[in-house]
């Protein structure tokens, strides 16, 4: 059953290299997609979407209130609307897998300490610091240690939720639940619950998450 | 700064510095930090005869880059980032320089008082064994009097994503009446500025610490839990 909660007005922009739309609607989540308004409650950027997105209005959105989620390149936008909040190190994310670090106590009692992420294709956004806090942070020694991969910035009485990987084809199910509890702690902050609680709400089998970390 | 007489009580203390890929935003305010710590320190002579500080970075590994020196006799680091947050290399760094530095005063006939290590971190540890490591090294069971009775004070400063749960496993002793206690910044608190506090608070326990030698009874003293501006303090164990 869908879930129909006026107070979760959520529009999406159209997808791109990302879909979060096929993420939210995994969920029975409803949406509606992006058409230049912002008179929502959460808004999701997809990677690689040709939608328009005023980034004056943006910061506007979050300003007042609104929980705003973007993806690896739409990070342009964040770069645009929030200049003093992200410092993003160019596009050059090469192709593999890295060991990343759950940051988030909430979400690591659920995914484990370490899960494996997959960049299946080069030239992904690299997001050097922010003035907030990793939910997930790379463990790889090297080029991208203890970079963060997932973040949660808080702005004006709204946050930005920003990911450097997202929804694609070829996807692990440790990746999809992941993006699966971004989704949840994003509503869970929003609306001053815990993930379980929200994933309750939507009849969402946390146990079957937790199983699909462990496998 | 004169060289103490044999006999004398030298403090040690260590500062242990995240320098992981994190950190990168606030090694400029951490620089500051130290320079401005060494300056505070050196400031009385008598302190700067009585303590001596070394400098231990960590990130994937650890090194030391001020080995225990009085401070007046230190050249101030310019400290760089990069790397994972990695806890357990610092205390393995820490326990192999401690124990060669006490063998090395103790052969210049100086007495030395416990060790006392400020530990900085903006996160959460990279490596899960980290925990293990302390233990292994440098835990204690006044109980059983197995472990290292040569167990460190640590006092724990953690800002950004550094949490309570994590601070409280590396803040020592968990026993007696000289609790650790480790600080938490508060949300929202600027990290430079939380920095700068930090600096100012080891300081003025390390001065502290120094001066209760001149009263016969010396001991650490820790900042108190109120004392830094953007951070809680609280005890363990």
């Amino acid at each position: 059953m869908a879930v129909a909660d006026k107070r979760r007005k959520i529009y999406v922009t159209s997808p791109g290299f990302d879909d979060i739309g096929q993420v939210l609607r995994s969920m029975n989540v409803n949406y509606e997609p992006f058409s230049g308004s912002y008179d929502c409650s959460f808004l999701f950027i997809n990677c690689g979407t040709s939608d328009r997105v005023d980034p004056r209005k943006l910061a506007d959105f979050v300003d007042s209130g609104g929980c705003l989620y973007v993806s690896d390149l739409a990070g342009d936008r964040l770069e645009l609307a929030f200049p003093e909040l992200f410092i993003f190190d160019g596009n050059g994310g090469k192709a593999g897998e890295i060991d990343a670090l759950v940051v988030d106590r909430e979400l690591r009692e659920i995914s484990g300490r370490i899960i494996r992420i997959q960049f299946d294709m080069g030239a992904w956004k690299v997001l050097r610091h922010c003035h907030g806090h990793a939910i997930i942070r790379s463990a790889n020694p090297g080029v991208y240690a203890d970079l963060p991969v997932m973040v949660s910035v808080r702005r004006g009485r709204g946050m930005i939720f920003y990911t450097c990987f997202h929804n694609r084809a070829q996807q692990s199910a440790q990746e999809q639940r992941m993006l699966q509890l971004l989704v949840l702690k994003q509503i869970s902050i929003a609306e001053g619950v815990s993930v379980a609680q929200v994933g309750s709400s939507l009849g969402v089998q946390m146990d079957e998450i937790r199983r699909d970390f462990r496998r | 700064m004169s060289q103490p007489a044999a006999g004398q009580v030298v403090m040690p203390f260590y500062l242990l510095c995240d320098v992981s890929g994190s950190m990168w935003v606030d090694i400029p305010a951490l620089n500051a930090g130290i320079a401005q710590l060494q300056s505070d320190i050196m400031r009385d002579p008598v302190v700067d005869d009585l303590t001596m500080l070394s400098i231990i970075t960590f990130a994937d590994t650890a090194r030391t880059v001020v080995p225990l020196s009085f401070p007046t006799e230190i050249q101030p680091p310019t400290l760089t980032s990069g790397g994972l947050t990695n806890f357990g290399p610092a205390f393995r760094e820490f326990h192999r320089v401690f124990e060669a530095d006490r063998v090395r005063l103790k052969s210049e006939g100086k007495r030395i008082f416990r060790p006392c290590v400020f530990f900085l971190t903006d996160g959460e540890p990279t490596d899960g064994d980290y925990a293990q490591v302390f233990a292994s090294l440098l835990g204690f069971d006044p109980a059983t009097r197995q472990g290292n009775a040569r167990y460190p004070y640590v006092t724990a400063f953690g800002f950004r994503e550094a949490t309570a749960e994590t601070m409280a496993t590396i803040t020592y002793p968990t026993f007696g009446e000289k609790r650790g206690r480790y600080f938490l910044a508060r949300e929202g608190a600027s990290i430079s500025d939380v920095l700068t506090h930090i600096a100012g608070a080891i300081a003025t326990s390390v001065v502290g610490s120094a001066l209760s030698v001149s009263s016969g009874t010396p001991q650490y003293t820790p900042p108190a839990n109120d004392a830094i501006a953007g951070m809680d303090g609280s005890y363990v164990g």
